[in-house]
């Protein structure tokens, strides 16, 4: 493999990388989506 | 690696980063907002909760203010039923006012009277006190003259009860003088009837000794200032003779007897009989009548 080729890997893990965080921060809205610990006024 | 492979990698690093910032962006806002949702929510809470208190704050004060307001319409009431009451209470001391006023205009013109009068009584009272004053004046003058008068009514009762003794050493002398008379009434009785001649010439006053009578022409004094000679209007014409004893009176008060020492043709000069004045300090004065017999 060529040392330009590497680069894309790294590219690609990278992409891989972010997807993850970004499914990350998605499941976690979603749980928090799930929690009922917003204050809610009234009586 | 061909070059499609390559673009791919871009795009779906491309695409993986735009998705991976999205979703961090969202996250970070959904974040934020309920950071905010908590806080504005917890802070409209405790608002509403400080509206509540105050509401019902609100509502006690209003509640007590109806209290009040009905309590001070009642008192309004009230102090209207005052006022009215005061309103006739005024009108009623604005009479009384009125009726004092009169009064005390009367009061006022008496007051004005009174101090006329007590001026003119405090003028009246001050002659009075000067009459006062002559008056004790005229009263201590009066009580020495009483004392006075004690002493000479001392001195006169003394004289008197002297000549009580005198008179009744003289009434004895009387009561033996007309034991005297007696006897001698025996004896000109007996003189009568014995010798009727005699008792006749003796009884006539033509036949005895004349009866004189004359005026007192004046009077003199001597050295010691007592009256000491006598001038009567009657002298020899009457036949007035030297030793005859005239009484001097005037009216019927007794004063002194004189003895004729000198007789002129006119006027006869006689001496007063020193133990013979009367004893009411009578003198002899010029027009008093002179007789022999009384």
């Amino acid at each position: 493999m060529e040392d330009n080729d590497k680069i894309y890997l790294w590219l690609v893990v990278i992409s891989l990388v972010a997807l993850l965080a970004a499914i990350g921060f998605g499941w976690a809205e979603i749980l928090d989506l799930k929690d009922q610990t917003i204050v809610t006024g009234g009586k | 690696m061909s070059t499609t492979v390559k673009v791919f990698i871009v795009l779906i690093l491309v695409m993986s980063l735009g998705f991976m910032y999205t979703t961090m962006v969202q996250y970070a806002t959904r974040e934020n907002w309920k950071r905010r949702w908590n806080q504005e929510t917890k802070e409209l809470i405790a608002e509403v909760q400080a509206r509540d208190q105050a509401i019902a704050k609100y509502t006690l004060e209003a509640t007590k203010a109806s209290n009040q307001v009905v309590n001070l319409n009642s008192l309004i009431n009230d102090l209207q039923v005052k006022i009215k009451d005061q309103e006739n209470q005024i009108t009623e001391k604005s009479q009384e006012i009125q009726n004092l006023q009169l009064t005390t205009k009367k009061q006022e013109d008496k007051y004005v009277r009174l101090q006329e009068d007590f001026l003119a009584q405090s003028k009246s009272l001050e002659l009075v006190r000067q009459r006062n004053a002559e008056l004790t004046h005229i009263a201590q003058v009066a009580r020495g003259v009483a004392f006075n008068l004690n002493v000479k009514l001392a001195e006169v009762e003394d004289d008197l009860n002297n000549a009580q003794t005198e008179l009744t050493k003289r009434a004895e002398h009387i009561d033996a003088l007309d034991k005297d008379l007696n006897k001698n009434k025996a004896v000109v009785a007996l003189l009568r009837e014995r010798n009727p001649k005699l008792y006749t010439s003796l009884v006539d006053e033509k036949a005895s000794t004349q009866y004189l009578q004359g005026v007192v022409a004046a009077v003199r004094s001597n050295p010691q200032g007592q009256q000491d000679l006598v001038m009567l209007t009657i002298g020899k014409e009457e036949k007035v003779e030297d030793g005859v004893e005239f009484i001097v009176f005037r009216g019927n008060q007794y004063i002194v007897k004189v003895r004729v020492e000198r007789v002129l043709n006119d006027m006869a000069a006689c001496r007063v009989v020193p133990d013979s004045w009367n004893t009411n300090n009578l003198q002899i004065q010029q027009g008093d009548l002179a007789a022999n017999r009384l």
